[in-house]
């Protein structure tokens, strides 16, 4: 008796058809949610498949953004001359390239095969296009690692790749049919731009030693966190057109999410204001601007999911 | 260019389609469980059923009949889009457009990033949890090169299912919109004969009520016609990035 869920008798039969590669454990396929008195749509049921990503990705989102922004401002900071914060800036795009990298594989259906990703170049696919990005980000990040002119240029290289890599995941997201991250398709890319500035002066900031650096990284962190409160609000501003597709903002985990990012930022941003700051205000203002900008990556993601478990958020926004 | 014409007012709600799928594509089974959705017990397309058999019952008449009650019943299945979400994200080219116009996942390829599930806009794809892969209708792309019909078409007692070459699918079809409206039965309409956002499916329906009715959506759009807005935009938010960076670094 095969267990598969086939019902073919092996030595009646041999398994050739299309289907018969599928590895079927007997676990079966997502049960059909419980059907709703709805006459507008087909009982209620989604009409679009959940997206299958696990918390790894959001969380990469976070990961990515911050190496990529990191390496950017490491080297601006460069450009200033000599400061502590240049080689942690360096390490951090090094150690978020490696983290983004296990963070992506660990999502794979089949983990073995990561590296199919670089079988082709598709512009088609923001997905294969952020390969790449990664992909030499993480080459130069490593190369920035070394001492003198090779490091030095490497490290120009990171933060030119480091820009887009901080923001191509807006792209990969509102690439798809899901209806919030579909309508956010022009202003889900400043949000994440912003959250990946956040994310990299928060942890600058609260490192920075001398007064010149401060000086300059809390100018960018105060920057940073109000554009990050001035993009959630044009996001939320742009998918409210069809009120259908923004409740998710409004309600759920993902709600409570988008609030909380908000309520971190903007704390973190007050404590930012604070002139003369002790040193533990700064580390505060640090955590609390990571969070919201963990919290906003988050949200955005399980804004998606609860969109499409609603069939009328799809239905409302393409009739609108 | 081959495809399906499913005409939904022809049929009956059998599910021999989606038996012969399972058969002939060996699929493993969805489980035994009523849904309580009318006689529908599969509930949705997936990546172990690539045929799935709608019921909607409507306290309303169709049009030319007398009775005050209808069944509305349409086997749905991937629709093959000229322009296919899944095929122009796919990062890995493991979803590609065969000879035939189908579009088909290279099962040995797919490393399922799980990409393609929500790039298409009718929530057809999906990724086999203990596979990890995802999986779809193939238009039996192995009885296609061994010149039959696919395995639904083949076993529809009522023609609902009909496979062909889509010029002449076209014109039939057109030709039973014409018939049906002539007998009184005005609601019927194509979809996805010819659509904007899609260029067109190559597995297209007559249906005779609105799309959402058989959860298919209205307006569908190939997500990747919006994304050099989005790469725009992209663009400016970074740059404008840079430059904060770069004057922040050079005012002392």
């Amino acid at each position: 008796m095969r267990t598969d869920g086939r019902n073919i008798d092996p030595t009646l039969g041999i398994l050739s058809g299309e289907g018969s590669h599928q590895r079927a454990t007997g676990k079966l396929e997502h049960p059909t949610p419980e059907p709703q008195n709805d006459p507008d749509s087909y009982y209620g049921l989604p009409m679009l498949k959940a997206p299958v990503w696990k918390a790894s990705i959001p969380f990469y989102f976070y990961v990515g953004g911050l190496a990529g922004a990191s390496a950017a401002l490491s080297a601006a900071l460069q450009l200033r001359g000599s400061s502590k914060l240049i080689r942690t800036g360096r390490y951090i795009a090094f150690g978020g390239a490696a983290v983004s990298a296990a963070l992506l594989i660990e999502d794979l259906g089949i983990k073995k095969r990561f590296i199919y990703m670089m079988r082709v170049f598709r512009p088609s696919s923001p997905m294969n296009v952020g390969t790449w990005i990664l992909s030499a980000f993480g080459g130069a990040a490593t190369g920035a690692l070394v001492p003198g002119i090779i490091g030095d240029i490497s490290a120009g290289l990171a933060a030119l790749c480091g820009l887009p890599l901080a923001g191509y995941t807006s792209v990969l997201l509102s690439n798809t049919a899901v209806p919030i991250w579909a309508e956010g398709g022009t202003s889900m890319p400043p949000l994440f731009v912003a959250s990946a500035a956040v994310s990299a002066t928060s942890v600058f900031e609260a490192l920075a030693e001398t007064k010149r650096d401060l000086r300059v990284v809390r100018r960018l962190a105060i920057l940073a966190k109000l554009s990050e409160l001035l993009t959630h609000l044009t996001f939320e501003k742009s998918v409210s057109r069809v009120p259908e597709v923004a409740k998710p903002l409004h309600e759920g985990v993902s709600g409570a999410l988008w609030q909380a990012a908000r309520v971190g930022v903007g704390a973190s941003l007050a404590l930012s204001l604070w002139p003369k700051a002790p040193r533990a205000a700064r580390i505060a203002a640090g955590v609390l601007g990571t969070l919201g900008a963990i919290a906003t990556r988050f949200a955005v993601f399980e804004a998606g999911k609860a969109s499409v478990r609603d069939p009328h958020a799809t239905f409302e926004w393409q009739r609108a | 260019m081959k495809g399906f014409f499913t005409d939904t007012t022809l049929c009956i709600g059998c599910k021999a389609c989606e038996v012969a799928c399972k058969q002939w594509n060996q699929l493993p089974e969805d489980g035994l469980h009523l849904t309580g959705m009318s006689y529908d017990n599969t509930g949705h397309l997936g990546s172990s059923t690539w045929r799935h058999v709608s019921f909607v019952e409507r306290p309303v008449p169709l049009g030319g009949t007398l009775s005050n009650f209808s069944w509305l019943m349409m086997s749905d299945v991937c629709k093959h889009c000229a322009r296919a979400g899944c095929l122009e994200a796919c990062p890995t080219g493991a979803i590609v457009r065969t000879e035939f116009g189908s579009v088909y996942i290279q099962p040995e390829i797919c490393n399922g990033c799980g990409y393609c599930v929500s790039a298409c806009p009718f929530g057809v794809v999906d990724r086999r949890e203990d596979d990890g892969r995802a999986w779809k209708c193939t238009l039996c792309y192995d009885r296609l090169k061994a010149d039959m019909k696919p395995a639904c078409a083949k076993s529809c007692p009522t023609e609902s299912i009909q496979f062909g070459d889509l010029v002449q699918l076209k014109v039939k079809a057109r030709q039973r919109v014409e018939e049906l409206h002539a007998r009184g039965m005005t609601e019927a309409y194509l979809y996805g004969e010819e659509q904007e956002g899609t260029g067109g499916l190559n597995a297209f329906f007559l249906l005779a009520d609105k799309p959402e009715k058989y959860n298919l959506p209205p307006k569908p759009e190939v997500p990747t016609k919006r994304a050099p807005k989005s790469w725009l935009s992209m663009g400016a938010a970074i740059a404008g990035l840079a430059a904060l960076m770069l004057t922040a670094a050079v005012t002392p």
